[in-house]
């Protein structure tokens, strides 16, 4: 449901940061061994070029948020 | 003007009125993003080659991630269907809505079932469909094709939409900015989002282990639509199945890369449907959400129609591996001047559009404007997964030869001596057989060229042959260079580079271009090479260009079996005319045996790479001539090759100072500027080579450009004239 509200804020653990795609890939190949079957990768505000030029918040947020949690 | 070609004409001047200047914005700022994000990684030939593996893989053993994704799917709770063809897959869609008693459908964006016109079936089942893309949802309100890929608005402006939905909407405070627009579209589309029984995606890759589609968006809509109604339905050609998860990540990197200039798309959404989160009722926001998802149905399309003959295609097998992410349509430069409208087809338009269109709705819709690729190739650098686009023009541009029955055969057949059919209409075959013509018109010189000037012979020109007389034809030499070669005294060694060289004179070099073919020897032999020169033969070049490949074989033969004794005796064989060497690399191994294309190839050099070579080796650079305000055209083919930084190095070690184009492609392109339908796009292309040149610091320059082509269109362009590089540096 973080589509819906203007503004998404996501918790994460320090220690569930990936550094790239590469890193992000090799997690997904175990999580979905291991049997999960959906994930998104999303990667900031929802944008769209459509109307001529970059506006953000279209579908999803325009204000996207992430708290990293560093104390664990 | 014949009235076909005339039509042509009148469709091409009227879009680059109307839509030109909005898809030129576009498409050269995704272009600027791309060339951008790709600088960022040194591993981009890498994820294309894995990419491009994984697609050849999947595509080889598609019978069976068929029957595993159904497996899969089914065992998620989903249902999967084989679409034989469009009707069959809305037979089923719209049964799936009625099963539902389904009123409103939200859909995101995807060309597939544009390919289907599912929106058209499901309206006639009373379903109201709402586009939720933004540019989709422009070119619904506006009732219009789709004319790009991915931005299917791309052919309008920010005004243009504004005044489309201030008449459409009829707004208190009339739209003006991007952002008012989105706005409105936002809240407008996300309402029927939130009242759709039925929710549409399309998918940009299946996951046959897992059952999983990936949507790949910057907007969210695509999951919005996939997750919001209880009720989703997928429909995806059968060429988006990769095995698993893991053959995900080279795409990910790539798909936005290629598509927009992002190093990421926003969301990659990676849904194994029915989607495990509860259904939410809008109505009653209040109402506490009791974790149950039973409701939920997930219905995955996977549409044929006509991919499995693809497969079977050697041809347009490759069209499979595309994942549609638009970069050869913006690498082009005729789309980025003309835009998708100009290109045709019933679905798809531009790039690689041909392949698609001639594949799942034949050979007539592929055909209409299929002349528009001049076969320049940017788009084989631009493609992620390596398709050679141009190729897949070339087929079908033969495909559709053959299958025509044009007007003067009779005349034709006696007269040209090639290998192509009679359905060749007589443009395509006397540009197809230019080297034919040269060797006449050289031999008759000058009075062919007054001939060919004469307005009469023009006129007669234009209305038979589509040859446009407001271009200036080449002027063809009485000298050839084989005859000034095997006339002179060699001139005497001047290095101690030690190499032995064959030329291969082009038709051009040969009887109209002259003075380059001159100085190509010169310079050669004043860095100590051993020169001969070839006989002239096409290279075929002209007639691949025209879809004449039985021609074009037949000349690639003949070319092969002149160099094969020089090749033999151990020398290289330098071109001068990067399309000759792009033929000599890229074409003939599909036109050759294996063996005799692959020495070929590996023997060949452009003239400025030998002279970079040379250099490199020990010649005396000072044999040569230097210094110099230079504003260098590469050649389109010569890019795509990567041996235009040999000339740039070259410049710069001979104290050049060098200005470049950025653009991709002159627009002349051979045969392409000449044809009059095509002339004012030929003209509009060239343009902005010409202001390039023409700007302030750089119009003072010497003017060099390294493709025949390109020399004529700045010529016709510009004051000064151009010339080939090697004629700069050549000693006296
Ligand atoms: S052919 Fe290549 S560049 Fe063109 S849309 Fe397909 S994947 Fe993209």
């Amino acid at each position: 449901m973080s589509l819906y509200p203007r503004t998404h804020v996501g918790v994460v653990r320090a220690s569930d940061l990936h550094a790239d795609v590469e890193a992000t890939a090799a997690w997904l190949h175990d999580e979905f061994d291991a049997g999960r079957d959906s994930a998104v990768l999303a990667t900031g505000a929802s944008a769209t070029a459509d109307m001529g030029e970059l506006v953000h918040g279209v579908h999803g947020p325009q204000d996207v948020h992430a708290v990293v949690v560093t104390d664990r | 003007m014949s009235a076909d070609r005339e039509r042509k004409a009148a469709k091409i001047r009227h879009l680059l009125e109307t839509e030109g200047d909005a898809v030129f914005e576009n498409t050269t700022h995704v272009n600027e993003g791309r060339y951008e994000t790709n600088a960022h990684r040194d591993d981009i030939e890498e994820l294309r080659d894995a990419s491009r593996a994984i697609k050849e893989d999947a595509i080889e053993r598609l019978p069976e991630l068929i029957e595993t994704v159904r497996e899969s799917v089914e065992a998620n709770g989903g249902e999967v269907y084989v679409a034989d063809d469009a009707a069959d897959a809305n037979r089923y869609i719209t049964e799936v809505a009625e099963s539902k008693d389904a009123e409103t459908l939200a859909k995101s964006k995807s060309m597939t079932t544009e390919e289907i016109d599912v929106n058209e079936a499901l309206e006639v089942a009373g379903v109201d469909v709402t586009e939720t893309d933004l540019g989709e949802f422009v070119v619904q309100v506006a009732d219009e094709a789709p004319s790009h890929l991915v931005g299917p608005a791309f052919h309008k402006s920010t005004e243009d939409i504004a005044a489309l939905f201030n008449a459409h909407f009829d707004p208190d405070e009339p739209f003006e900015s991007a952002e008012d627009l989105t706005q409105f579209a936002r809240d407008h589309v996300g309402e029927k989002i939130m009242d759709a029984d039925v929710g549409m995606t399309g998918a940009n890759f299946v996951f046959a282990e897992s059952g999983t589609i990936a949507l790949v968006t910057n907007e969210g809509n695509a999951r919005k639509c996939a997750v919001t109604p209880d009720t989703h339905v997928a429909v995806a050609g059968v060429e988006k199945l990769i095995p698993s998860v893991d053959e995900f990540p080279p795409f990910a990197e790539l798909i936005a890369r290629a598509a927009g200039g992002q190093d990421i798309a926003t969301y990659l959404s990676l849904l194994s449907p029915p989607v495990d989160s509860p259904v939410v009722d809008f109505d009653a926001p209040d109402e506490p959400l009791d974790g149950s998802t039973d409701d939920r149905e997930f219905h995955l399309v996977l549409l044929d129609n006509g991919r499995t003959e693809m497969r079977e295609d050697d041809d347009l097998r490759e069209t499979l591996y595309c994942i549609r992410c638009g970069a050869c349509a913006n690498s082009c430069a005729n789309f980025q001047h003309v835009g998708g409208h100009a290109f045709g087809g019933e679905t798809y338009t531009g790039g690689i559009a041909t392949g698609w269109e001639a594949g799942v709705h034949g050979l007539d819709s592929a055909a209409e404007f299929n002349d528009l690729c001049t076969g320049c190739s940017r788009c084989v650098d631009a493609c992620p997964v390596k398709i050679d686009i141009p190729w897949i023009n070339t087929v079908v541009r033969d495909r559709v030869n053959r299958g025509t029955d044009a007007e003067f055969d009779w005349l034709v057949e006696g007269l040209t001596p090639d290998a192509d059919p009679g359905g060749v209409d007589l443009q395509k075959r006397l540009f197809g057989n230019f080297g034919t013509l040269a060797k006449l018109g050289s031999a008759t010189a000058p009075v062919s060229n007054w001939l060919a000037d004469w307005g009469p012979t023009r006129a007669v020109m234009e209305r038979v042959a589509g040859v446009d007389r407001r271009r200036d034809l080449p002027a063809f030499q009485r000298e050839t260079l084989v005859d000034w070669f095997d006339a002179r005294d060699p001139l005497p060694a001047a290095g101690d580079a030690d190499r032995e060289v064959v030329l291969y004179p082009d038709a051009y070099t040969n009887y109209v271009l002259v003075d380059r073919g001159k100085a190509a020897v010169r310079t050669l032999e004043a860095l100590g090479a051993d020169v001969a020169v070839a006989p002239c033969h096409e290279s075929g070049r002209a007639p691949l260009s025209q879809g004449m490949i039985a021609t074009a074989r037949e000349n690639a033969e003949r070319v092969t079996d002149s160099l094969d004794p020089y090749l033999d005796a151990g020398r290289d064989v330098v071109v001068v005319e990067p399309s000759d060497l792009a033929a000599f690399r890229r074409e003939y191994e599909r036109l050759l045996d294996a063996d005799r294309a692959e020495r070929l190839a590996e023997h060949s050099y452009e003239v400025l790479e030998y002279v970079y070579g040379l250099l490199e080796n020990g010649a005396d650079a000072d044999a040569l001539a230097s210094g110099g305000d230079v504003a260098f055209h590469s050649h389109c083919q010569q890019r795509t090759l990567d041996v235009d930084v040999y000339t740039e190095a070259v410049f710069e070690r001979l104290g050049y100072d060098v200005v470049t184009s950025d653009v991709e492609c002159c627009g002349m392109a051979g045969s392409f500027g000449y044809k009059s339908e095509y002339y004012e796009l030929s003209v509009d292309v060239g343009e902005t080579l010409a202001d390039q040149f023409a700007a302030e610091d750089v119009a003072e320059r010497e003017l060099v450009a390294s493709g025949a082509s390109c020399d004529e269109q700045l010529e016709s362009l510009l004051p000064q004239a151009a010339t080939h590089p090697v004629e700069l540096l050549a000693p006296e």
